[in-house]
């Protein structure tokens, strides 16, 4: 709930008030109703207690009163044969059997001298004459008004009362009895209020003569000190006064109780009745917890009510508030349930539209970047289609050149000529590197390149980089050290080379004096390999431009023309293809460090021995090459290029004219050197296999190909005949002839010169 | 903030369903008695008293009862058995048993239902505090004796030889005040008298033998528990030497004797249990008042008056509870 509703939601607002309302409401009503039912039991206990009090008063007065009758039986004249002592004591005995409680009676007459004494317990006495008259219980009883002496205790122990009875006007003497109160007991003992409450009755002195527990009574109890009984004794309560409140009154052990009572008017004694507070209040107890119990259920019920009348009315104002807030967060297709009819609803229904017209400019908005995003890609593809075109455009002429000035360099006479022949010689090589350099980017850009990784020693690669670069290194002045290193390095050796080539040149160009030191650092399962220089060094916010195309650090009194600045492009995407990144650490003016990351290698099993350099001269002597190009220039360059080199050359346009040469000539060439894309549908793949057809033997043959664009290359490759790319440095493509022509010559029966893998990779680096 | 509301809801809830259940005390109160014989451990009225104030025997009372094989002197063996036992509290249905009890322990509270005087029986400092752990019921008032003769002398108005059957077991102080009083209520009814001293059995037969030699016209039993147990061998010898008889134990007269003024016995047992509930509740012994009898009985056996050649008064007609044919 806390987390669904945040603090001073609407929903904790809507939800207090509720609760307050409600139970403010219930407390309120149920707390009065309690006052008044706890008042109006309160008053019909202390009623009820009242009138048993009243009830056992009047129990007790009648007993007496029995009593009394009982006695005054005796006192009556006896018509018949007078009232001897005899006939009296007769009576007395009558008496003494009618009423238990009687314990002695006795008879005075008209004088006050006792005539007759009958006892249960002591000596009875018939005419003993002793003298009473002075005795208030001759003075005192008159007729129909019997006098009752003070309780008493025999043995300090049994309570009891004197009851002294007067004749009417035709009896005479008094008959005097001594009650045992303690047979009053059976009538309090009778009298229950509740569970434990009781009466009890006390004399006009306070003095305990009645009570259910006898033991209270034999022990001579004294209640005059409790209040209810002070209070009742010096009020002289008349018998009316009724509903006034007993007050806090005590029992003897000091417990409250509810107590009432009522006076024995003729005995002048007090009828108690008094019940445990406790026990009394019981039943109001029960009540009050019931009503408590009601209440805490109501209470639940309506924090219960007020949580979901709460959450109806919190609720759409949230959903509207998370509605609003996801057509903030651009949701505009959202829309918001609120169906509730009110003003809520309406307003929903207008955020709703709302978003839906958001919705709508949205979408022309989407459409329109759509329109643009398509023109933009055809654009691109306009763009690869224009470079792909150009490059095989580009290519053969390039191509065609650097054949003609070797030829030319071949054949200058004079200084000049020859001069001029290595002038153009470095321009067409220039060219070419710079063409290559863009089509390798192109190429990379289109991941037609996979790398081949494999386990293998370092050491070789960094040989390479030493051949490569120490004469030229040296020819600056500078010194050029390769660390040997016994690793070996799992990555694709190729790739690998051309990025190390790359930091090399990029090394050797930048430096104008110091040294170029390459070695390799063993890191963990990692070897990290080091090109560092002492050129002029890149300072740090240009460290990450140097990887982009065309880039170059401002190099003072540097001929720009000399770099392209296309090296590390290539290097970072090649590096990027392995998996690796090129790190630099450089400080103008002091040198660069680059290093390049691969993941260490294991020796391999069996290391297979280096192919053989291919040897040039001696296997192209005599050799005869077919050569199938739709470029004239282009077949009359190889032709001459091929003369040079000691072989014999045939050249063909296309399929049907290379059959025909194939018939023509004497015996089947040793290699066929065909450009993939000719004229006409045919492919020079195609053209190999029908030649191969006509010769019924697989000739060693090698495809050229002036397309850089990916899919071609994929195509020349899938053919399963080395490739070559346009333009091909005649050193290349002499050592792929030499090449063929070997293998041609090895087998009587040429198979094919698919062994040659090394051709279909990618052209060498540019340098810089 | 929210914990204090939880906890008060907590305590709100517990007063409210606190339920009225009044925790029953399941113990089992052990209550001791003491007879003179197996037939005295049976004690129906007891039993039947503590049934009525609402106990089960078994389940919330046993009676641990010890008797001593129907010999007096057996009894402080009873009891000192039964206060090893360590009951709830002693039942002393006879004073000789509560005698017995009294040797055997001072802490242990016992009822008693004492023939003789409880105060000059040393069982209690008065009758409404006892002060001790002994507390009970008497069936004994001093005027008692005076009014026994009263009682005889008006069945048997020429009697003038009273023989005072005594008992060795009474303690010789309560012997003293007994013959004290009756010798003094007997000078009043102008009689003399012969005091007995009888322990039972054949002893009393020779005692009855001394009476005759003595011309002993009425006979006088004191109130000593002793001559319950021998009331049918009384009632024969005394009907045997037409002694004109008054005991205060009531069957006597159904038993062939003439005439008893006394207390109804099992009302006694039974009103015991009253003060075992009140001591099982808690009560002192000591503050609990020892309860006197209300109403003597007096029974008459017309066929043995008859035998006797007596004639049955109005006076003593009118008083009798039960006259038996």
């Amino acid at each position: 709930m806390r987390r669904l509703w945040p603090q001073g939601s609407l929903f904790h607002k809507y939800f207090a008030y509720f609760v307050l309302l409600v139970g403010g409401a219930l407390l309120a009503s149920t707390a009065t109703d309690l006052y008044f039912s706890h008042k109006e039991r309160r008053a019909a206990l202390v009623t009820l207690q009242r009138e048993k009090a009243l009830g056992a008063a009047v129990r007790i007065e009648q007993f007496v009163k029995d009593i009394e009758r009982q006695i005054g039986w005796t006192v009556l004249p006896n018509a018949s044969d007078g009232s001897t002592p005899d006939q009296r004591y007769l009576e007395l005995l009558k008496l003494l059997r009618q009423v238990p409680a009687i314990t002695d009676a006795s008879w005075l007459d008209a004088s006050g001298r006792e005539q007759v004494h009958a006892s249960r317990v002591s000596l009875d006495r018939v005419g003993s004459g002793r003298d009473r008259s002075g005795d208030r219980v001759f003075r005192e009883p008159k007729p129909g008004q019997p006098y009752f002496g003070p309780v008493y205790f025999r043995k300090d122990t049994e309570p009891y009362v004197t009851i002294a009875v007067a004749p009417g006007p035709d009896g005479e003497g008094v008959t005097v009895a001594e009650v045992n109160l303690k047979l009053v007991w059976d009538l309090v003992a009778r009298i229950g209020i509740g569970r434990t409450g009781h009466a009890y009755v006390v004399d006009g002195r306070g003095q305990l003569v009645s009570h259910p527990d006898i033991s209270r009574v034999l022990k001579k109890t004294d209640l005059s000190s409790l209040p209810q009984v002070r209070s009742a004794l010096a009020g002289s309560m008349p018998l009316g006064d009724g509903l006034k409140d007993p007050g806090p009154a005590r029992d003897l052990e000091g417990n409250a109780v509810l107590t009432a009572h009522a006076p024995i008017a003729e005995l002048g004694w007090l009828v108690f009745v008094e019940q445990p507070l406790s026990e009394a209040y019981a039943p109001l107890h029960a009540s009050v917890r019931r009503s408590g119990l009601l209440l805490l259920a109501a209470l639940a019920l309506s924090v219960l009510a007020s949580l979901l009348l709460a959450q109806r009315m919190a609720m759409p104002i949230r959903a509207l508030q998370q509605g609003a807030a996801r057509i903030g967060a651009g949701e505009l297709d959202h829309r918001m349930d609120v169906s509730t009819g009110d003003e809520l609803g309406q307003l929903a229904g207008e955020l709703n539209r709302m978003a839906a017209r958001l919705r709508e400019s949205y979408g022309d908005l989407e459409r329109k970047v759509a329109v643009r995003t398509q023109e933009l890609e055809l654009a691109n593809q306009a763009k690869t289609r224009f470079l792909r075109a150009a490059s095989h455009d580009l290519r053969q002429p390039i191509h065609a050149l650097g054949l003609f000035v070797d030829q030319l360099s071949a054949r200058a006479q004079d200084q000049e000529t020859r001069r001029i022949a290595t002038l153009a010689g470095v321009a067409v090589t220039n060219l070419q590197d710079l063409l290559d350099a863009v089509l390798d980017i192109s190429r990379l850009d289109a991941g037609v390149i996979a790398p081949v990784t494999a386990n293998f020693a370092i050491d070789s690669l960094l040989q390479r980089l030493d051949a490569a670069f120490a004469p030229s290194a040296k020819e600056k002045g500078l010194r050029f050290r390769v660390v040997p290193s016994r690793l070996f390095v799992y990555s694709d050796p190729v790739l690998l080379e051309r990025i190390l080539l790359n930091l090399a040149a990029n090394a050797v160009h930048y430096s104008e004096r110091g040294g170029i030191v390459i070695g390799c650092r063993r890191g963990g399962d990692r070897v990290r390999i080091l090109v560092c220089d002492t050129g002029i060094g890149i300072p740090a916010e240009q460290q990450q431009s140097i990887f982009e195309e065309f880039y170059q650090v401002a190099a003072q009194g540097r001929d720009h023309a000399q770099g392209l600045g296309l090296g590390l492009a290539i290097a970072a995407r090649l590096a990027r293809l392995l998996g690796c990144r090129i790190e630099v650490a450089s400080r103008p003016g002091r040198g660069s460090t680059f290093a390049v990351e691969v993941p260490r290698g294991v020796q391999p099993p069996t290391q297979a021995p280096a192919a053989p350099a291919p040897d040039a001269t001696d296997s192209l002597s005599g050799a005869l090459v077919l050569v199938v190009d739709d470029d004239a220039p282009i077949r009359d360059a190889m032709h001459t290029l091929l003369t040079q080199w000691g072989c014999t050359a045939a050249t063909a346009a296309n399929g049907e004219e290379a059959i025909a040469v194939l018939r023509r000539l004497e015996r089947v060439p040793d290699a066929i050197l065909a450009d993939y894309r000719l004229n006409g549908e045919e492919t020079g793949a195609q053209v190999i296999r029908r030649l191969h057809a006509v010769a019924r033997t697989e000739i060693p043959a090698a495809l050229i190909t002036g397309d850089a664009a990916p899919e071609s290359l994929h195509e020349a490759q899938a053919s399963g005949y080395p490739v070559l790319a346009k333009p091909v440095a005649p050193a290349k493509l002499r050592a792929l002839t030499a090449h063929l022509a070997s293998a041609s010559r090895k087998r009587p029966a040429p198979g094919a010169g698919k062994a040659q893998a090394a051709a279909d990779r990618p052209p060498a680096p540019t340098g810089s | 903030m929210s914990r204090i509301c939880l906890l008060t809801l907590a305590v709100l809830i517990a007063w409210l369903t606190a339920p009225m259940t009044i925790a029953q005390d399941t113990d089992t109160a052990k209550v001791g008695l003491i007879g003179l014989d197996e037939r005295e451990c049976g004690n129906e009225p007891l039993r039947s008293g503590l049934r009525g104030l609402g106990y089960r025997e078994g389940e919330n009372f046993v009676i641990e009862c010890r008797h001593g094989g129907g010999r007096y002197d057996r009894l402080p063996l009873a009891a000192a058995e039964l206060v090893r036992a360590k009951p709830d509290v002693i039942v002393a249905p006879t004073h000789l048993a509560a005698a017995a009890a009294q040797r055997a322990t001072r802490h242990i509270p016992i009822v008693f239902v004492a023939t003789s005087d409880p105060v000059l029986g040393g069982f209690a400092a008065s009758l409404a505090r006892p002060g001790g752990n002994m507390t009970g019921v008497t069936c004994y008032a001093g005027e008692l004796t005076a009014k026994r003769l009263e009682l005889l002398k008006a069945v048997a108005p020429g009697i003038r030889r009273l023989a005072i059957l005594s008992s060795p077991y009474l303690t010789p102080r309560l012997k003293e005040v007994y013959i004290r009083e009756a010798a003094a209520a007997a000078k009043d009814l102008q009689m003399e008298t012969l005091v007995c001293e009888a322990s039972g059995g054949e002893d009393l037969e020779r005692k009855f033998d001394e009476m005759a030699a003595w011309k002993a016209d009425a006979l006088y039993i004191m109130p000593t528990v002793v001559f319950a147990y021998e009331a049918q061998q009384i009632a024969d010898l005394a009907r045997w030497h037409r002694l004109p008889t008054m005991h205060w134990y009531k069957p006597f007269a159904s038993l062939g004797g003439l005439m008893a003024y006394g207390v109804d016995y099992p009302t006694l047992q039974r009103h015991a249990a009253v003060y075992v509930d009140k001591i099982l509740k808690g009560s002192h012994p000591s503050d609990l008042p020892i309860e006197q009898p209300t109403h003597y009985q007096l029974v008459i056996n017309r066929e043995t008056a008859n035998e006797l050649g007596l004639a049955i008064p109005p006076s003593i007609a009118l008083r009798a509870d039960r006259i038996i044919e």
